[in-house]
């Protein structure tokens, strides 16, 4: 009991986790948050793209109600940008404890991994829905909605990883 | 927040007037026209070998104008701009002048014209492309002083051009050297990475000859059997190539002259196909062998003068106003308050309600605006939307839909200038720059009362959804199905509304915390025995009971989490805001006027960017929202819409019979 007290005493006072300070792993934290998002909505705006220039060549008139279709994979980007700045405003990153900086790394990973492949995932969706723009046009909204429920979960990753910034920050 | 009553009207006329009842109708626009029921009297009308003759020229001429407008589009040397491609011109006109569109444009003539110059733009393009091939190979042969028609040698010897990879040059003179003797190589020019030549040699040996140049893959080249040398024709054939160019420019100078022609050409396409429209419409009626039946759906407010109108069309006709039977199916009219009629469009979007249904138009007017306000959230982006909106909707040319859409988001404005008040988020300005009694209204700061504003949003979700629970136990009340209100629905509120009110009071100290957790278990198992009521045995009542029970709780907690994406997105704004304000900062002190002017260039594009792109989001994630989660747990759609019949155009604006056409004749 002792021992276990006398670890956990010790991993708080550590000043580095693994070879790397509190600062260190919260900045590797809030890199690989945006790394995951905005690669992610680079390859899913680039799905979608490669439907909407084909369309785009029988039809530029289609460019209007296309283009939300091309931008929202963009969305995880932001949310990984979001993450990232927020570490910075959340913590006082050169007082930051090892054990600290490394929580705030594994609370970034919901958005790095979630919003990658949310992303990556909206894009074939919206890919899909490209095509319901080229036949009816009309049914512009209804295309929107439907990749916009693949962006949930990176949604609610953002979400979580808010949570546990506030419940590390204490 | 209901569904307008519609009144059934029959019109029985005979069918020498049926074109008048038509005409009566289209320009009245206020019936909606629906398929007659085939019974032993009446047959369906069936059109007739000249009406399917007018439909099919109708349907031509459409096609015609459409290849007009393909050619001049290609041709314009303005194209159109971004918002232009998202907002067409519109041509208010009356339907007089509507009527008379053909008059517009002189259809077969222009088709013609246009036939002609499209036929000459491609021979002109596949004649330039040829001399230009014959041009270039050409170059390769300047050098060669010799009649072209003299390149095919005697009988004696022949001759042969050919083209190969400098790289291989070495190696083809060798093997021809081995392989065919009575060969000579004259080298014609070397340009880029190819060597041009000219090969002398023994005609009998030719078999040979191409042997060696098919191995190493030397090009053999012809050209024109004519008396020109090879540089005299290239000059030829760039005369020719200048000739084509100034007869296309000439062409393109009259196809600029017919550009004026692309407003009453769209017009036009409109009338076309509302003529068509009015022929097709008439395979709904009913037919004897003299009369044809018309059965439609009238509002309320337009019976009186639509029968008017329609019994003055010609004395051969009857027509009757009735209420709907009950093996009818009226089409779905919305009535909804002045306000709150924009957000019909978003209702329509997810499908038009169940003739039985609730119209959610209200609830969702107010519950889509103060989601996007979230959204958004910020009291500057608000502000600057707000306006913005106003102006297009004001000056821009749009249509009734785009009109209605942009007065949905500017209520969301409105509602995200309080909440970016009440977040204390003004253009991303950090909380403690701001001035302290704008701090002091900033009573949901998101960054440093996170939980609070994620709390404030799951309670306005649980609010929306349970208004959604409470309209459908209304609408299982008055259907009969009291169990399933009671049960259903009923727990539901007792589970969320009566449990939550007694953690409220244990809370404050009013009732001892144990009465709450007595109550929560009550509910919990009530739920588990009356929820599985559908299955026949106890055990099986009780399994199901315990499933439903599962999946209603986890249900509506996973669902009312979902709303705290109204957090997330309006945070999102904010930062993005405030990255922009720091990067903006950061310019400022780099040179005493460009970093100003720099600094004033990133905020204004930054800003935009910032609204632009959350804008997005705040549309779509609140409309999610309220077809998902709000719409989830009640609404049936599947309402065929009122659609009355008139004119229908995307160009065309119908203005009263009184007025002038702003399309150019």
């Amino acid at each position: 009991m002792f021992g276990a007290l006398q670890g956990a005493v010790n991993v708080a006072k550590a000043v580095t986790w693994g070879g790397l300070t509190g600062y260190q792993w919260a900045i590797l934290g809030a890199a690989l948050a945006f790394i995951g998002g905005g690669m992610g909505s680079a390859v899913g705006i680039t799905y979608v793209n490669h439907v909407a220039s084909g369309i785009l060549v029988e039809d530029p008139d289609k460019f209007g109600p296309l283009l939300p279709l091309i931008a929202i994979p963009g969305t995880q980007g932001v949310y990984g940008l979001i993450t990232g700045i927020l570490v910075p405003i959340f913590f006082d990153l050169p007082k930051l404890p090892a054990y600290q900086g490394l929580l705030v790394f594994f609370a970034c990973l919901p958005v790095a991994f979630v919003c990658f492949l949310s992303a990556v995932y909206q894009g074939l969706s919206s890919a899909s829905a490209s095509g319901m723009v080229a036949r009816r046009t009309e049914e512009a909204g209804k295309a929107l909605i439907l990749p916009a429920l693949v962006e949930t979960y990176a949604v609610f990753a953002l979400i979580l990883t808010i949570y546990l910034f506030t419940q590390i920050k204490g | 927040m209901a569904i307008e009553p519609v009144t059934k009207i029959t019109v029985i006329a005979h069918n020498t007037v049926e074109d008048d009842l038509v005409e009566a109708m289209y320009r009245l626009g206020t019936v909606h026209v629906d398929i007659v029921e085939v019974d032993d009297l009446l047959d369906a009308k069936k059109l007739s070998e000249s009406e399917n003759h007018e439909a099919r020229g109708y349907s031509f001429a459409i096609v015609q104008i459409e290849f007009i407008l393909g050619f001049l589009r290609r041709h314009a040397t303005e194209k159109p701009g971004f918002l232009k491609t998202m907002i067409r011109d519109k041509y208010p006109m009356t339907l007089d002048d509507f009527a008379n569109a053909e008059q517009l444009v002189d259809l077969d003539r222009l088709y013609h014209e246009v036939s002609d110059y499209e036929r000459r733009f491609v021979n002109m393009k596949a004649r330039k492309a040829k001399l230009e091939a014959e041009r270039d190979e050409l170059q390769y042969w300047a050098d060669l002083v010799i009649p072209m028609e003299e390149l095919h040698g005697e009988h004696l010897f022949a001759l042969k051009l050919v083209r190969i990879l400098e790289t291989d040059f070495d190696a083809v003179t060798a093997e021809l050297e081995s392989e065919v003797p009575e060969s000579s190589v004259e080298v014609v020019s070397r340009r880029t990475l190819w060597v041009s030549c000219l090969i002398i040699y023994y005609p009998p040996l030719e078999e040979e000859l191409m042997a060696v140049l098919a191995r190493q893959k030397a090009e053999i080249v012809t050209l024109p059997d004519i008396e020109d040398e090879p540089e005299e024709r290239r000059e030829h054939v760039e005369r020719e190539i200048a000739s084509i160019d100034r007869r296309r420019e000439d062409l393109e100078e009259k196809v600029q002259g017919q550009m004026h022609l692309v407003s009453s050409l769209e017009v036009l396409r409109e009338y076309m196909v509302n003529e068509r429209r009015k022929i097709e419409i008439t395979t709904s009626f009913g037919a004897t062998q003299s009369t044809v039946a018309v059965e439609g759906w009238l509002a309320e407010d337009s019976v009186p003068f639509t029968a008017d109108r329609l019994s003055a069309v010609a004395e051969e006709l009857a027509l009757e106003v009735s209420e709907p039977a009950d093996e009818d199916k009226p089409p779905v009219k919305l009535k909804n308050p002045g306000w709150a009629r924009p957000f019909e469009l978003l209702v329509k979007m997810y499908g038009t309600p169940n003739r039985s249904e609730y119209d959610p138009t209200v609830v969702m007017a107010v519950s889509f605006s103060l989601f996007f306000g979230f959204c958004i959230g910020d009291f500057g982006y608000g502000l600057c939307l707000l306006v913005a909106l106003y102006l297009l909707r004001r000056f821009l040319p749009l249509g009734d839909g785009a009109k209605d859409f942009m007065t949905c988001l500017m209520y969301g404005s409105v509602f995200a200038i309080v909440i970016g008040a009440l977040t204390g988020s003004y253009f991303g300005i950090e909380t403690d720059k701001l001035p302290l009694f704008l701090q002091k209204i900033g009573v949901l700061d998101p960054l440093n009362r996170t939980l609070l504003v994620m709390g404030v949003c799951i309670g306005i979700g649980f609010v929306h959804m349970l208004i959604g629970t409470g309209a459908e136990m209304h609408d299982n009340w008055k259907t009969g199905d009291k169990s399933a209100a009671l049960i259903d629905q009923g727990l539901i509120f007792l589970l969320f509304v009566g449990v939550g009110i007694g953690a409220v009071l244990a809370f404050v100290g009013l009732i001892p915390g144990t009465v709450v957790v007595w109550m929560l278990l009550a509910v919990i198992i009530a739920m588990i025995l009356l929820l599985g009521r559908s299955s026949k045995s106890i055990p099986g009542k009780l399994v199901n009971g315990l499933y439903e029970t599962y999946g209603t709780v986890v249900g509506y907690i996973s669902d009312a989490i979902s709303y705290v994406r109204l957090f997330a997105l309006g945070l999102a704004t904010f930062i993005i805001g405030m990255v922009i304000n720091i990067m903006a900062g950061l310019v400022q002190g780099i040179a005493p006027v460009i970093g100003i002017v720099l600094m004033l260039v990133i905020l204004l594009v930054g800003h935009t960017f910032n609204v632009a792109i959350n804008l997005l989001g705040a549309f779509v994630h609140p409309l999610r929202l309220e077809f998902v989660e709000f719409f989830g747990k009640f609404y049936d759609d599947g309402g065929a819409e009122f659609k009355p019949f008139g004119v229908e155009s995307k160009v065309v604006m119908i203005k009263e019979p009184e007025g002038t056409t702003d399309v150019p004749s």
